[in-house]
């Protein structure tokens, strides 16, 4: 959009490989120069990955890990969505609920690991809670804000044409509200994310959580904290672009606006 | 009859949220009275454990250091992270080189930087800030990246045929146009903040309200005194976000280019 021309083709991959090989040898340097033994070089790193993927411990702690993700995020969209499509269609009740959630919401998901082991001990069920608690919010948020974005000019058209309240909610209010669900559903993937990689450094023993605390513990490995912390920026990014692609899909894009 | 009507919707809308919250109070007190084991309290145990934290001189103490660790983390990453990302947006290139290096950087939990903050800067202070940082750090610059590509060219091509000098296209166009998706970034990026502190004294620091929880549950399981520090966080992190929206509502950041 500045004045500049047109960046051509090439150029798409060409400076980002020059920034991903500059801050590399940056790296690099930066470890030779310190003269640091903790703290490990990308090659270091590299061995560490491989090392990690031999021994096979890679692939059971991302699964945890995306496992306890799955099953959190999921009862969290089971359980937020319809409470808040229910809470955005009748604003009274929204009324009423809205304090008290506004008081709940920006407790750190994290804050609740002591209760959560109360309630379920050390394990996957307080990991999973904690993921709940972290996407549940923002979802519910979402979709009391979708539903009542939509014009009331939709919810009369469709009470003209003889809609009873089901088909008025599924096939008028949920279409229409549901680019802004997927924005929030999005936004609370992130955050579950980030929650998972925190709960399992404190309340579980797999995962890749615990990876980062237990190579740190044992033995000061700090290659492969770093090569577990690429890893979870790794997979945060494929599963945010996973769930761009679904926002993209046409089927989803209805929202009423600019349909093309 | 109408303004009679009106007032008594008024105290309807007052008086229902209100017993909500009572009632969820209530339901909660029962659930400790039916309940065998004391471990967890009820709420009034909860105020008992806010009067025990005031008249130790911790609470205010504890308030204190985390919003201090809240504010120098939050103001370095805006300090750093909007003029680089207003830089980096404006430039076509460079926003191609940075941004795979940056879409990886950002899904990375900013609690998974626990062990390198560590390392690098102690136990202490120094340490929280630094994970409070990166993790508002990513966001604010995705955001002011975005600001500045969504201005639409024709307001800057219109500034340049004005014969706008640079420095008056950045103050007259760019800024007006970009402030208010700032706002909404700063926003977001403040709840992230208040999310990350409580999960950096948990693991890194000896006070703040994370400290709190954490300490209240392993010296003596004390969970009167962790429900009531999950209370206050979460009413401090609410006071953080109307903080910022009252910011969004002031007149002279309002402008945009949006139609009202």
């Amino acid at each position: 959009m500045n004045a500049l021309s047109q960046p051509a083709k090439w150029e798409r991959f060409f400076w980002p490989v020059v920034a991903t090989g500059l801050l590399l040898a940056l790296w690099y340097y930066s470890v030779r120069w310190t003269g640091t033994k903790v703290f490990p070089s990308p090659r270091e790193v590299e061995k560490g990955l491989a090392e990690l993927l031999r021994h096979h411990v890679l692939w059971n702690d991302i699964i945890d890990s995306l496992r306890r993700v799955a099953v959190g995020f999921g009862l969290a969209v089971l359980v937020g969505i319809p409470l808040g499509l229910t809470l955005g269609w009748y604003p009274a009740a929204n009324q009423v609920v809205n304090p008290t959630m506004q008081i709940l919401r920006p407790i750190s998901p994290i804050a609740w690991i002591p209760v959560a082991i109360i309630f379920f001990g050390v394990g996957d069920n307080a990991a999973i809670f904690l993921i709940f608690l972290g996407a549940f919010f923002p979802i519910v948020v979402a979709c009391i804000n979708g539903v009542a974005n939509v014009p009331s000019v939709y919810r009369r058209a469709g009470r003209n044409f003889g809609l009873t309240p089901p088909q008025l909610l599924g096939r008028v209010l949920f279409p229409a509200a549901l680019p802004q669900i997927l924005v929030g559903l999005r936004i609370a993937l992130g955050i579950a994310w980030l929650v998972v990689v925190a709960a399992e450094m404190i309340a579980v023993d797999s995962g890749l959580g615990f990876l980062i605390i237990d190579s740190r513990n044992s033995g000061k490995r700090y290659d492969l904290v770093v090569a577990a912390i690429l890893l979870i920026g790794a997979i945060g990014l494929i599963l945010d672009v996973a769930f761009r692609r679904l926002e993209t899909l046409r089927s989803v894009r209805w929202g009423f606006r600019h349909e093309s | 009859m109408r303004d009679e009507h009106a007032t008594r919707t008024n105290l309807l809308l007052l008086w229902r949220p209100l017993a909500f919250i009572a009632l969820l109070l209530l339901l909660w007190e029962i659930g400790i009275r039916r309940q065998a084991s004391h471990l967890l309290p009820g709420p009034w145990g909860v105020v008992g454990g806010i009067v025990d934290l005031v008249r130790h001189g911790l609470l205010l103490k504890y308030i204190v250091a985390s919003l201090f660790r809240v504010t120098w983390g939050f103001a370095l990453a805006v300090v750093t992270a909007i003029p680089l990302g207003l830089a980096v947006g404006w430039y076509r290139r460079a926003e191609m080189a940075l941004n795979p290096i940056l879409q990886i950087l950002r899904p990375i939990s900013p609690l998974a930087w626990i062990p390198i903050a560590i390392l690098w800067f102690g136990v202490g202070d120094l340490a929280a800030i630094f994970l409070i940082f990166v993790g508002c750090f990513f966001p604010l610059m995705l955001t002011a990246i975005d600001a500045v590509q969504s201005i639409p060219a024709v307001y800057v091509n219109a500034g340049r045929n004005f014969g706008l000098s640079s420095a008056a296209l950045v103050y007259r166009v760019l800024y007006p146009a970009v402030v208010p998706k700032l706002i909404v970034g700063l926003r977001i990026t403040l709840g992230i903040a208040w999310l990350v502190v409580v999960a950096a004294e948990m693991i890194a620091v000896s006070s703040g309200l994370g400290f709190l929880i954490v300490d209240a549950r392993n010296a003596g399981n004390r969970y009167d005194l962790v429900v009531a520090g999950m209370l206050i966080i979460g009413i401090i992190g609410l006071l953080l976000d109307l903080g910022m929206q009252s910011l969004e509502k002031v007149k002279s950041f309002r402008w945009g280019y949006s139609e009202d």
